[in-house]
Protein backbone atom coordinates (compact mmCIF):
# COMPACT_ATOMS: atom_id res chain seq x y z
CA UNK A 1 0.00 0.00 0.00
CA UNK A 2 1.15 3.60 -0.93
CA UNK A 3 2.61 4.93 2.32
CA UNK A 4 1.01 8.59 3.25
CA UNK A 5 3.02 11.60 3.40
CA UNK A 6 2.86 12.80 7.28
CA UNK A 7 5.12 12.24 10.40
CA UNK A 8 4.01 9.86 13.13
CA UNK A 9 2.75 11.26 16.27
CA UNK A 10 4.58 9.34 19.09
CA UNK A 11 5.72 5.79 18.95
CA UNK A 12 3.43 3.67 16.50
CA UNK A 13 1.85 1.09 18.94
CA UNK A 14 -0.70 -1.76 17.87
CA UNK A 15 -2.69 -0.90 14.54
CA UNK A 16 -5.47 0.61 17.08
CA UNK A 17 -3.21 3.01 18.75
CA UNK A 18 -1.97 4.54 15.70
CA UNK A 19 -1.90 7.87 14.47
CA UNK A 20 -0.40 10.55 11.64
CA UNK A 21 -0.72 13.74 11.48
CA UNK A 22 0.39 16.58 8.72
CA UNK A 23 0.73 20.45 8.83
CA UNK A 24 -0.95 21.96 5.79
CA UNK A 25 -1.45 26.05 4.85
CA UNK A 26 -4.56 27.69 5.21
CA UNK A 27 -5.21 27.92 1.15
CA UNK A 28 -8.05 26.17 -0.36
CA UNK A 29 -5.54 24.99 -3.15
CA UNK A 30 -4.59 22.31 -0.20
CA UNK A 31 -7.90 21.32 0.43
CA UNK A 32 -7.96 18.50 -2.37
CA UNK A 33 -4.77 17.13 -0.82
CA UNK A 34 -5.59 17.37 2.54
CA UNK A 35 -8.81 14.90 1.96
CA UNK A 36 -6.76 12.82 0.41
CA UNK A 37 -4.07 12.67 3.52
CA UNK A 38 -7.12 11.89 5.76
CA UNK A 39 -8.26 9.23 3.07
CA UNK A 40 -4.79 7.64 2.64
CA UNK A 41 -4.32 7.68 6.49
CA UNK A 42 -7.98 6.45 7.30
CA UNK A 43 -7.69 3.40 4.98
CA UNK A 44 -3.81 2.59 6.42
CA UNK A 45 -5.66 2.19 9.39
CA UNK A 46 -8.05 0.01 8.24
CA UNK A 47 -11.27 1.95 8.10
CA UNK A 48 -13.93 1.05 5.39
CA UNK A 49 -14.12 3.40 2.30
CA UNK A 50 -16.87 4.82 3.18
CA UNK A 51 -15.89 5.95 6.57
CA UNK A 52 -12.76 7.12 4.87
CA UNK A 53 -14.22 8.88 2.30
CA UNK A 54 -17.12 11.18 4.60
CA UNK A 55 -14.22 11.74 6.73
CA UNK A 56 -12.47 12.99 3.95
CA UNK A 57 -15.55 14.85 3.44
CA UNK A 58 -15.87 16.33 6.64
CA UNK A 59 -12.28 17.41 6.66
CA UNK A 60 -12.84 19.24 3.57
CA UNK A 61 -15.96 21.09 4.97
CA UNK A 62 -14.42 22.01 8.22
CA UNK A 63 -10.95 23.40 6.40
CA UNK A 64 -12.98 25.09 3.79
CA UNK A 65 -14.75 27.19 6.77
CA UNK A 66 -11.75 27.82 8.04
CA UNK A 67 -9.51 29.23 5.81
CA UNK A 68 -12.66 31.22 4.51
CA UNK A 69 -14.17 32.73 8.06
CA UNK A 70 -10.47 31.20 10.62
CA UNK A 71 -8.10 32.52 8.37
CA UNK A 72 -10.18 34.88 6.31
CA UNK A 73 -8.03 33.48 3.58
CA UNK A 74 -4.77 35.55 5.13
CA UNK A 75 -3.31 31.90 5.33
CA UNK A 76 -1.68 29.93 8.87
CA UNK A 77 -1.36 26.62 9.56
CA UNK A 78 -3.60 23.75 9.46
CA UNK A 79 -2.38 20.28 11.26
CA UNK A 80 -4.57 17.31 10.56
CA UNK A 81 -4.21 14.37 12.96
CA UNK A 82 -5.84 10.99 11.80
CA UNK A 83 -6.11 8.45 14.71
CA UNK A 84 -7.96 5.28 15.22
CA UNK A 85 -8.63 4.94 19.06
CA UNK A 86 -10.22 1.33 19.24
CA UNK A 87 -12.90 1.21 16.68
CA UNK A 88 -13.34 4.96 16.13
CA UNK A 89 -11.86 6.77 13.78
CA UNK A 90 -10.78 10.30 15.10
CA UNK A 91 -9.69 13.73 12.61
CA UNK A 92 -8.29 16.27 14.94
CA UNK A 93 -7.88 19.56 13.08
CA UNK A 94 -6.16 22.64 14.88
CA UNK A 95 -5.37 25.71 13.97
CA UNK A 96 -3.94 29.21 14.89
CA UNK A 97 -6.71 31.64 13.81
CA UNK A 98 -9.10 33.78 15.92
CA UNK A 99 -11.74 31.75 18.44
CA UNK A 100 -13.85 29.92 16.52
CA UNK A 101 -16.64 27.80 16.84
CA UNK A 102 -18.11 25.82 13.56
CA UNK A 103 -20.27 23.49 15.95
CA UNK A 104 -22.83 26.64 16.90
CA UNK A 105 -23.86 27.23 13.40
CA UNK A 106 -27.57 26.67 12.93
CA UNK A 107 -28.47 24.00 10.14
CA UNK A 108 -30.53 25.28 6.92
CA UNK A 109 -33.92 24.84 6.66
CA UNK A 110 -34.45 22.38 4.32
CA UNK A 111 -37.86 22.79 4.56
CA UNK A 112 -37.22 26.61 2.82
CA UNK A 113 -37.54 26.59 -0.94
CA UNK A 114 -34.43 27.36 -2.50
CA UNK A 115 -35.54 30.27 -4.19
CA UNK A 116 -35.90 32.12 -0.40
CA UNK A 117 -32.40 30.30 1.23
CA UNK A 118 -29.57 32.40 0.77
CA UNK A 119 -26.75 30.26 -0.86
CA UNK A 120 -24.53 28.32 1.40
CA UNK A 121 -24.68 26.95 5.03
CA UNK A 122 -24.54 23.45 4.46
CA UNK A 123 -20.42 22.84 4.91
CA UNK A 124 -21.13 22.27 8.61
CA UNK A 125 -24.71 20.24 8.41
CA UNK A 126 -22.41 17.94 6.12
CA UNK A 127 -20.12 17.83 8.15
CA UNK A 128 -22.25 16.61 11.22
CA UNK A 129 -24.44 14.73 9.31
CA UNK A 130 -21.73 12.28 7.94
CA UNK A 131 -19.85 12.35 11.36
CA UNK A 132 -21.06 10.56 14.78
CA UNK A 133 -19.47 13.86 17.15
CA UNK A 134 -18.35 17.27 15.95
CA UNK A 135 -16.83 18.97 19.57
CA UNK A 136 -14.81 22.27 19.23
CA UNK A 137 -11.82 22.58 21.83
CA UNK A 138 -10.46 26.22 22.01
CA UNK A 139 -6.85 25.15 23.17
CA UNK A 140 -4.75 26.52 26.47
CA UNK A 141 -2.19 27.58 24.30
CA UNK A 142 -4.74 29.43 22.20
CA UNK A 143 -5.32 27.45 19.05
CA UNK A 144 -8.58 25.59 17.85
CA UNK A 145 -9.22 22.06 17.66
CA UNK A 146 -12.07 20.86 16.04
CA UNK A 147 -12.37 16.85 16.64
CA UNK A 148 -14.55 14.82 14.27
CA UNK A 149 -15.32 11.37 15.08
CA UNK A 150 -16.74 8.37 13.03
CA UNK A 151 -17.66 5.68 15.37
CA UNK A 152 -17.47 1.71 14.60
CA UNK A 153 -15.75 3.10 11.38
CA UNK A 154 -13.58 0.19 11.30
CA UNK A 155 -16.23 -2.77 11.22
CA UNK A 156 -19.27 -3.32 8.69
CA UNK A 157 -21.23 -0.76 10.52
CA UNK A 158 -19.06 2.04 10.01
CA UNK A 159 -19.72 1.20 6.35
CA UNK B 1 -11.87 22.49 -13.65
CA UNK B 2 -12.62 21.07 -17.39
CA UNK B 3 -16.24 21.84 -18.25
CA UNK B 4 -16.91 20.04 -21.54
CA UNK B 5 -20.76 21.91 -22.74
CA UNK B 6 -22.66 20.74 -25.75
CA UNK B 7 -26.18 21.45 -26.88
CA UNK B 8 -29.14 19.05 -26.88
CA UNK B 9 -32.84 19.98 -28.54
CA UNK B 10 -35.76 18.83 -26.11
CA UNK B 11 -39.07 20.85 -26.14
CA UNK B 12 -36.38 23.96 -26.02
CA UNK B 13 -32.80 24.10 -26.56
CA UNK B 14 -30.91 22.66 -23.49
CA UNK B 15 -27.23 23.66 -22.50
CA UNK B 16 -25.51 20.20 -20.85
CA UNK B 17 -22.70 21.49 -18.76
CA UNK B 18 -20.25 18.15 -18.26
CA UNK B 19 -17.68 19.27 -15.27
CA UNK B 20 -15.25 16.93 -14.49
CA UNK B 21 -13.37 15.26 -11.34
CA UNK B 22 -14.09 17.29 -8.39
CA UNK B 23 -16.23 20.77 -7.56
CA UNK B 24 -15.19 21.43 -4.04
CA UNK B 25 -14.42 24.95 -2.83
CA UNK B 26 -10.98 25.80 -4.69
CA UNK B 27 -13.20 25.53 -7.80
CA UNK B 28 -16.69 25.90 -7.68
CA UNK B 29 -16.73 30.01 -9.07
CA UNK B 30 -15.55 28.19 -12.24
CA UNK B 31 -18.37 26.14 -12.57
CA UNK B 32 -20.53 29.20 -11.99
CA UNK B 33 -18.88 31.37 -14.37
CA UNK B 34 -19.50 28.80 -16.91
CA UNK B 35 -23.08 28.54 -16.62
CA UNK B 36 -23.02 32.41 -16.03
CA UNK B 37 -21.42 32.97 -19.90
CA UNK B 38 -23.30 30.45 -21.31
CA UNK B 39 -26.57 32.24 -19.68
CA UNK B 40 -25.40 35.32 -20.77
CA UNK B 41 -24.78 33.93 -24.42
CA UNK B 42 -28.37 32.78 -24.37
CA UNK B 43 -28.72 29.57 -22.53
CA UNK B 44 -31.52 29.04 -20.68
CA UNK B 45 -32.05 25.69 -19.78
CA UNK B 46 -29.45 23.65 -18.28
CA UNK B 47 -28.76 19.97 -17.66
CA UNK B 48 -25.66 19.44 -15.45
CA UNK B 49 -24.08 15.84 -16.13
CA UNK B 50 -22.27 14.69 -12.92
CA UNK B 51 -21.07 11.57 -14.22
CA UNK B 52 -17.26 12.36 -14.56
CA UNK B 53 -17.88 14.33 -11.08
CA UNK B 54 -15.98 12.06 -8.37
CA UNK B 55 -16.39 14.67 -5.47
CA UNK B 56 -18.35 17.50 -4.65
CA UNK B 57 -18.83 19.16 -0.86
CA UNK B 58 -20.83 21.97 0.20
CA UNK B 59 -18.88 24.60 -1.94
CA UNK B 60 -20.72 22.27 -4.89
CA UNK B 61 -23.89 22.77 -3.46
CA UNK B 62 -23.41 26.27 -3.72
CA UNK B 63 -22.63 26.40 -7.22
CA UNK B 64 -25.59 24.32 -8.09
CA UNK B 65 -28.00 26.86 -5.99
CA UNK B 66 -26.39 29.85 -8.04
CA UNK B 67 -26.83 28.35 -10.78
CA UNK B 68 -30.85 27.66 -9.57
CA UNK B 69 -30.80 31.25 -9.16
CA UNK B 70 -29.39 32.49 -12.34
CA UNK B 71 -31.83 30.38 -14.46
CA UNK B 72 -35.21 31.86 -12.44
CA UNK B 73 -33.78 35.63 -12.26
CA UNK B 74 -31.10 36.37 -14.82
CA UNK B 75 -28.44 37.35 -12.32
CA UNK B 76 -26.18 35.53 -9.46
CA UNK B 77 -26.45 37.13 -6.09
CA UNK B 78 -23.64 38.73 -5.23
CA UNK B 79 -21.88 42.41 -4.19
CA UNK B 80 -24.21 44.18 -6.45
CA UNK B 81 -27.19 42.33 -6.20
CA UNK B 82 -28.23 41.79 -2.36
CA UNK B 83 -29.39 38.68 -0.97
CA UNK B 84 -32.78 40.52 -0.24
CA UNK B 85 -33.46 41.67 -3.33
CA UNK B 86 -32.87 37.77 -4.02
CA UNK B 87 -35.42 36.73 -1.47
CA UNK B 88 -37.61 39.36 -2.75
CA UNK B 89 -37.70 37.90 -6.37
CA UNK B 90 -38.50 34.32 -5.33
CA UNK B 91 -41.05 35.78 -2.88
CA UNK B 92 -44.05 33.93 -5.13
CA UNK B 93 -42.17 30.74 -5.78
CA UNK B 94 -43.96 27.64 -4.44
CA UNK B 95 -41.04 25.35 -4.27
CA UNK B 96 -40.80 22.02 -6.11
CA UNK B 97 -38.40 20.94 -8.49
CA UNK B 98 -36.51 23.77 -10.80
CA UNK B 99 -37.49 24.06 -14.11
CA UNK B 100 -34.87 25.05 -15.84
CA UNK B 101 -31.88 23.08 -14.20
CA UNK B 102 -31.57 19.43 -14.07
CA UNK B 103 -29.17 17.04 -13.15
CA UNK B 104 -27.96 14.01 -14.74
CA UNK B 105 -25.69 10.81 -13.60
CA UNK B 106 -24.59 11.65 -10.30
CA UNK B 107 -21.56 9.17 -8.91
CA UNK B 108 -22.59 7.10 -5.62
CA UNK B 109 -20.50 9.62 -3.08
CA UNK B 110 -22.01 12.78 -5.08
CA UNK B 111 -25.51 11.80 -4.83
CA UNK B 112 -24.90 10.86 -0.99
CA UNK B 113 -24.12 14.94 -1.00
CA UNK B 114 -26.95 15.61 -2.75
CA UNK B 115 -29.11 13.90 -0.61
CA UNK B 116 -27.82 14.56 2.84
CA UNK B 117 -28.11 18.21 2.21
CA UNK B 118 -31.89 18.14 0.80
CA UNK B 119 -30.86 18.97 -2.38
CA UNK B 120 -32.08 16.63 -4.52
CA UNK B 121 -35.70 17.84 -3.36
CA UNK B 122 -35.21 20.66 -5.52
CA UNK B 123 -32.62 19.66 -8.34
CA UNK B 124 -34.24 16.53 -10.25
CA UNK B 125 -32.22 13.98 -10.59
CA UNK B 126 -32.18 11.73 -13.69
CA UNK B 127 -30.16 8.64 -14.67
CA UNK B 128 -30.95 8.20 -18.49
CA UNK B 129 -30.29 11.41 -20.64
CA UNK B 130 -33.27 11.33 -22.91
CA UNK B 131 -35.38 11.18 -20.19
CA UNK B 132 -33.88 14.28 -18.52
CA UNK B 133 -34.44 15.99 -21.82
CA UNK B 134 -37.82 15.73 -22.00
CA UNK B 135 -38.09 17.07 -18.76
CA UNK B 136 -37.54 20.15 -19.50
Amino acid sequence: MKKSAGYWVGEPGEPDERKLARIFQAELGQLEAMRGFVELVAAELGASETAAHDAALATDEATCNLIEHGYRREGGPIEICVERVGGDLLIRIRDRAPRFDPTVYPAPDLTVPLEQRKPGGFGIYLMKQVMDEVVYRPMPDGRNELLLVRRSAFTSEGA
Amino acid sequence: MEIVVSQRQGRAPITVLQPSERVDGSNHTELIARAQEEYTAGARDFLLDLGEVTYMSSAGLIALHVIALLTLHGIVPGEESGWEAFRALGRDVKGGYQPHLKLLNPQPKVEKVLSVSGMDQYLQVFTDLQAALDAF
